[in-house]
């Protein structure tokens, strides 16, 4: 034993202790960067005998302090659990926003919206009987039929349109995917190199951590870690990212919907691995929650909708096919346009618009001003069956829609919060710790330094003061 | 116990102040609008009875109007009944001066020429129109229902207002069912104005048995109007019956509406004043929380 490894032990002191104000300065100046990962420095006594022989003594004090490593402070199982969640509230969130867009598209209870509309279109009937003989009051039922045919035309036409934007939405965040899983496969490749080279990777893991995040927010996919340090990230059945190569998504238009909605007559879209061109399964997140949106739920009130006109189309119809005119020839005629019983291609029949003369109020066995038609086409607005009840039936249904959407919107957005602050909790800095380390840290080193001061003082004494008796 | 750090609980801190935030907002716009329920999803249930008595109400304020129709007719027909009434009873008079005492040709002439004109306005009467339409001509097109020589032109059609769901009324009668059924074969059995023609032409010809006939037919046309017009009368009754009821009901109706739709402005003011107090209490605690740091206790 050196007289002079007192002095390497403090040595080793200042030594370990500056790196841990340097790691505790890094913590500090991360202390509000997204993604940052707090380090903590592990020091270990350095020279104490690993195994004790049986007949060793050891007299030895120990070499001071070593850093064993920097440990990047983060649990898998919170890892885990923040991205299930993230994948979750990514999907449940844009599904919300969804149902809000569909929800301020049919806005009731109003005065403008289609109850009112249907409300009014009845109205003008009972008003046009009342005064068979008046073409004024006949053409205000083609204006109040225009209006409503219109409103129908417009949701319908806002419905397609939503659908278009979630598609060009979808097509954006799979781009971004696409440059993710790229770049993740980037880094997985760097963080194997750096480890085998034993260079400190942890701001590079921050960074990975960080993207895998938004994929899974955005598709809902599932994280593996290797043993050589990489990420793999596996999306439905297929693998996203593994070790250095990734593969890439593609949005791309399907076939017809899948029943029930193939009577809609709408195009599917789909994302499927640009590779094989298989489609992507078990898809979530907020693209899945697009494609939700095109595939099913715009579909579905569209459907609904269109049970609406076409009952408009049919009731219409089949009574004012028995009625009369004013002409002698205007009998056997259509209101709404017979092709037309969707609510985006109703209209009215060309064999009546623009002629409100020949709109049949009389019933087919009735003199000229007979108006018992009218009146009973006005009725039409108390059917149990008729377009006002289903109209009611589906807002009543998109209002359940909507709210369970926000409240499980709402659950979701709370989960994702407590577990993300969880996740902060661990990897997150807090700058009292921080600060609390830095003075114990600053104080061991001030010790170190004080254990050197004395060591020399102590080796002055043996060098300067000794064997100088007499001196 | 957990780690708490700066950053995990800025993040709960701000999420809470967001709710109360959300929270506060839609109280607002609660007040602002005086609407709770604003749209489907505000109470889905509520919404779908709410739509439910909007229609009911706007198809009652549509019967409204119908009914309006429905009283025009039937004032119209009141008065022009009422006035058939005493312009027959006039040539009733006329009659049984005719018929009571021996006269000249000349006063018999001018008792002919009196019921003659009394015919003609007879045929105006029942030429009354409504909304620009003949009320006796049933529903026939055409401005008259009586041509100037006292020929029907209209038909037997009925003309129907419905002014509550379940009742549709018969706001009219036709020429036919009012005057009676012309007889071209036997004027003196046909219609009013058939019969007036021949009662004219007996008083002219002073045949006294002929007018003695007239008169108990002349009756039987007045019964015949009468009864119309009490028949029209008493609808006109049954429509402003019904609508005061239907009226009553419009009023449970709104009420129901504004049940459904509209806030409570009491309860929701002390709702946002509430939301308002705890939305200031969450800004004044994380700001206290958020500030102090060991930084500000080490030298």
């Amino acid at each position: 034993m050196s007289d002079f490894s007192a002095l390497q032990s403090a040595l080793s002191g200042l030594m370990a202790h500056r790196r841990a104000m340097e790691v505790i300065g890094h913590n500090i100046a991360n202390a509000n960067t997204d993604g940052f990962t707090r380090r903590r420095v592990d020091l270990q006594p350095a020279g104490a005998t690993a195994a004790a022989g049986v007949w060793s003594r050891n007299t030895r004090s120990g070499d001071g302090v070593n850093v064993a490593g920097v440990t990047r402070m983060r649990e898998d199982f919170l890892d885990l659990r923040t991205r299930r969640e993230l994948g979750t509230n990514g999907s449940v969130q844009q599904l919300s926003k969804v149902m809000d867009q569909i929800e301020a598209l049919m806005p009731e209870p109003s005065d403008t919206g289609l109850a009112a509309r249907l409300s009014e279109f009845w109205g003008a009937w009972d008003d046009a009987a009342a005064q068979p003989g008046d073409l004024s009051v006949r053409s205000a039922v083609l204006q109040q039929a225009d209006a409503l045919t219109r409103t129908l035309n417009n949701i319908a036409s806002s419905l397609a349109e939503l659908r278009v934007s979630l598609a060009s939405d979808a097509t954006t965040l799979v781009a971004q995917v696409n440059a993710d899983s790229a770049r993740v496969a980037e880094l997985n490749e760097s963080i194997v190199a750096a480890t085998g080279a034993g260079v400190d990777a942890a701001d590079l893991e921050d960074q990975r951590d960080l993207i895998i995040d938004r994929i899974i927010a955005q598709t809902g996919a599932t994280t593996r870690r290797q043993d050589d340090g990489s990420v793999d990230v596996f999306l439905g059945g297929g693998t996203l990212v593994r070790g250095n190569r990734s593969e890439a998504l593609a949005v791309v238009p399907g076939g017809p919907l899948d029943p029930p909605y193939t009577g809609t007559g709408l195009q599917k879209t789909e994302v499927r691995w640009a590779l094989d061109g298989y489609p992507v399964d078990a898809l979530s997140g907020r693209i899945g929650a697009d494609l939700q949106g095109i595939n099913s739920v715009a579909p579905r009130y569209l459907q609904q909708l269109d049970s609406v006109a076409s009952r408009l189309v049919s009731d219409l119809n089949t009574l004012h096919r028995t009625g009369k005119g004013l002409g002698a020839g205007d009998v056997n005629l259509d209101f709404f346009d017979p092709a037309g019983v969707t609510a985006g291609t109703i209209a009215l029949s060309a064999s009546v618009i623009g002629q409100p003369s020949r709109i049949a109020l009389a019933s087919g066995s009735g003199g000229q001003l007979d108006s018992s038609l009218g009146h009973a086409i006005a009725a039409l607005v108390d059917s149990s069956t008729g377009a006002d009840a289903l109209h009611r039936t589906l807002i009543g249904q998109l209002g359940v829609d909507v709210q369970s959407a926000q409240r499980r919107a709402d659950v979701q957005s709370k989960i994702t919060t407590q577990v993300q602050s969880d996740r902060r909790a661990v990897i997150g800095v807090s700058l009292d710790e921080e600060l609390t380390n830095l003075v114990a840290t600053q104080r061991a080193y001030e010790a170190s330094a004080r254990v050197m001061t004395a060591v020399d003082q102590m080796l002055d004494i043996l060098i300067s003061r000794t064997g100088v008796v007499g001196r | 116990m957990s780690r708490v750090t700066s950053f995990s609980s800025s993040a709960l801190m701000l999420a809470d102040v967001f709710d109360a935030q959300r929270a506060l907002t839609r109280a607002q716009s609660q007040i602002a609008s005086g609407k709770k329920v604003q749209k489907a999803s505000d109470g889905p249930a509520e919404v779908v009875a709410s739509l439910d008595s909007r229609a009911q109400l706007r198809r009652s304020e549509q019967l409204d109007r119908n009914a309006g129709v429905a009283r025009q007719w039937l004032a119209a027909s009141d008065g022009a009944t009422q006035s058939i009434i005493e312009r027959v009873s006039a040539v009733r008079s006329l009659l049984i001066q005719a018929n009571s005492a021996p006269s000249g040709p000349n006063t018999r002439t001018a008792i002919a020429d009196q019921i003659n004109s009394l015919r003609q306005s007879l045929i105006e009467s029942a030429n009354t129109t409504v909304l620009g339409r003949p009320i006796f001509s049933g529903t026939a097109g055409g401005q008259l229902a009586y041509d100037s020589t006292g020929a029907y032109l209209g038909d037997a059609g009925t003309v129907i207002v419905p002014v509550t769901r379940a009742v549709n009324l018969q706001v009219a009668r036709t020429g036919p069912e009012v005057f009676g059924v012309s007889n071209p074969s036997d004027p003196a059995n046909g219609d009013l104005f058939q019969m007036l023609t021949s009662l004219s032409q007996a008083v002219m010809n002073g045949d006294s048995a002929a007018l003695t006939a007239g008169l108990s037919k002349l009756d039987t046309a007045t019964d015949r109007v009468q009864r119309v017009q009490v028949e029209l009368g008493s609808r006109l009754n049954q429509v402003n019956d019904l609508r005061s009821a239907a009226a009553a009901n419009d009023t449970e109706l709104k009420a129901a509406i504004s049940q459904l739709e509209d806030i409570d402005l009491a309860e929701a003011t002390i709702a946002f004043k509430s939301r308002e107090a705890s939305y200031q209490a969450a800004l004044q605690v994380t700001a206290r929380i958020i500030q102090p740091s060991l930084l500000d206790f080490l030298r």
